[in-house]
């Protein structure tokens, strides 16, 4: 391209040489050939004017293209320049020659990613305070507890034979409380850092519903809630962590169990697909809104703030459930109707 | 016909961590009768040897189809040939976890015995061995096979320790003369356990890394 761009001088030394060559070329047809030199001279010189022309406006266009290339590029550098000082509004035209539309558009591509990073960047900070916030509020609560009773002791409740022991018994289930706070922080910790390592087996399904749904009768009779059991009497194989499973199905029962009422039923059991099992907890409980079920498998995301206290969750179980569930390649699914109640369910395979 | 190749590799893998599920879970059934004397629970480790011994004839049967009609190479071939030590393995396993039961029996009236001697702290390392070898399999974890091949030492190491404590009350005790012989065949069963497991971690590695290991062949290397 450079070839087109030469200086005046240049030029005019080409026109001259040119018109050498032409001399040269009408002298020898004349000589050598015997043709008529003025048509072929009245030929060239149309077709050389012709040419001159053609030259003259290709030359402009691709000047005027030059420009216009340098004029992006320009842009394109401005715009780089920007970035990397840290300004991401930046959006360049992808217009150009092609290499130029790639740059602007990979440009533009890599703006977008950066802002997506960063507020993603943005939310997990969010999160990572609220999450200290909560778990700090969490522990002092029980620690206040704890405290409050321990002091009022000492104070001279020690004693009083009236309350001393109440007081005692108290402090000791805020211990617990803390305590089951803890393991489970220091749960789900190890499972997203990926610390905690799944011990898949194949094992009968039914058998292991049967086994949990009875570990927790005892709890469900309390409230007078009837546990019922929808198993198959063929053996049914499905792969999983035994332990982390019953971690799983205990949590969804015990919820089930604190958010339905006296004389309610809380139904476990599973239903066999193609390549796989769905396992489900069913209730006919107080159920959740529309607006709380993608936020319930949150840490510390409560419904009812007040009510979750009462009944004496640690704000991490869901979380936990999910995770261990994810581990499995699987997705904790839920359905719920206020009023009506909740059914929590996963895959598991065959 | 590629599609059938996965579909049969993948069947054996599931096999595989069937009988090896099944496995663990005769052990785990197993000690935990030695533990409490309960002869009864044995039962399940007896019928359970019944299924494993079947999945044993059935991943023969897979192995000899794949190598017949499918001529496995690379990692696929790895596979096949673990498959065929694995399952050997597993199989000997099943039938030391039946010794063991049979042991509660006789040492059911000797528990003191059988708790002074701790070969329940010696099972559960061999257990443990054999449950992350599993593991190990199921995850494509050749660094835990190969933590789990170092932990042999440890049993074998305790298999002596208990081999001349159950001598020595023998020898103050002739009333612990037949239960410390019953005490020792199992102390010997507990050993084997954990060189199958050993052996299924060395097969872990050689079908993760494409590496030899036994016998310290990759010091030899």
């Amino acid at each position: 391209m450079k070839g087109f761009f030469y200086s005046y001088k240049t030029r005019i030394a080409l026109a001259l040489l040119i018109g050498l060559l032409i001399y040269l070329l009408l002298f020898s047809m004349e000589k050598v050939f015997q043709i008529e030199a003025s048509l072929v001279a009245n030929h060239l010189l149309t077709s050389a004017a012709v040419s001159a022309v053609l030259f003259f406006i290709f030359e402009e266009v691709l000047v005027a293209f030059r420009m216009r290339q340098a004029k992006l590029l320009s842009m394109i550098i401005d715009a780089l320049q920007r970035i990397s000082a840290g300004d991401l509004s930046v959006q360049l035209p992808e217009t150009g020659a092609v290499e130029l539309r790639q740059v602007s558009r990979l440009t533009n591509q890599i703006v977008g990613n950066l802002k997506d990073d960063i507020s993603k960047l943005e939310k997990l900070e969010r999160v990572r305070s609220e999450f200290l916030a909560n778990v700090s509020h969490e522990l002092r609560t029980p620690i206040f507890s704890i405290q409050g009773f321990i002091e009022t002791l000492i104070d001279g409740a020690i004693d009083d034979p009236q309350v001393n022991r109440e007081f005692l018994q108290k402090a000791y289930e805020h211990s617990e409380r803390l305590n089951t706070l803890l393991n489970d922080l220091i749960e789900i910790s190890r499972i997203e850092s990926g610390e905690m390592r799944m011990s898949f087996r194949y094992f009968n399904i039914s058998d292991f519903i049967k086994n949990v749904a009875e570990e927790m009768r005892p709890k469900a009779e309390k409230k007078s809630l009837q546990v019922l059991t929808k198993l198959s009497g063929d053996e049914v194989l499905v792969l999983g962590d035994r332990e982390r499973l019953r971690q799983v199905l205990s949590n969804l029962i015990d919820n089930s169990i604190k958010y339905t009422d006296e004389g309610g039923t809380v139904e476990v059991g599973f239903e066999e697909l193609q390549h796989s099992v769905r396992v489900y907890v069913r209730d006919n409980g107080s159920g959740i809104g529309k607006e709380h079920l993608e936020r319930i498998f949150e840490r510390f995301y409560r419904v009812d703030k007040n009510r979750s206290r009462s009944v004496g969750g640690t704000g991490l179980g869901l979380a936990i459930v999910k995770h261990i569930i994810e581990a499995h390649n699987s997705k904790i699914e839920v359905k719920s109707e206020p009023g009506k109640g909740s059914e929590f369910s996963f895959l598991l395979k065959k | 016909m590629h599609r059938h190749f996965e579909d049969l590799l993948e069947k054996l893998r599931a096999n595989l961590i069937k009988m090896g599920s099944l496995v663990d879970e005769q052990l785990e059934t197993a000690f935990r009768a030695l533990h409490d004397g309960d002869v009864q629970s044995t039962q399940k480790v007896f019928e359970a040897e019944k299924k494993v011994n079947d999945f044993d004839n059935l991943l023969d049967q897979q192995v000899d189809e794949i190598m017949a009609l499918e001529q496995p190479v690379a990692a696929d071939l790895r596979l096949v040939l673990s498959a065929i030590k694995m399952n050997h393995e597993m199989e000997r396993i099943g039938d030391v976890a039946v010794n063991i039961a049979q042991r509660v029996e006789p040492l059911k009236n000797y528990h003191e015995l059988v708790r002074s001697t701790a070969i329940l702290e010696m099972g559960d390392v061999a257990r443990r061995m054999v449950h992350d070898s599993l593991d190990a399999f199921i995850h494509a974890d050749a660094e835990l096979a190969q933590r789990i091949c170092r932990e042999d030492d440890i049993v074998d190491e305790m298999n002596r320790q208990k081999f001349r404590f159950v001598i020595g009350e023998m020898k103050k005790n002739p009333e612990f003369v037949e239960p410390g012989a019953h005490l020792i065949v199992a102390l010997k069963h507990i050993e084997r356990i954990a060189d199958h497991a050993t052996n299924i971690a060395e097969d872990v590695v050689f079908l993760v890394d494409a590496k030899v290991i036994k016998h310290h062949a990759a010091d030899k290397n």
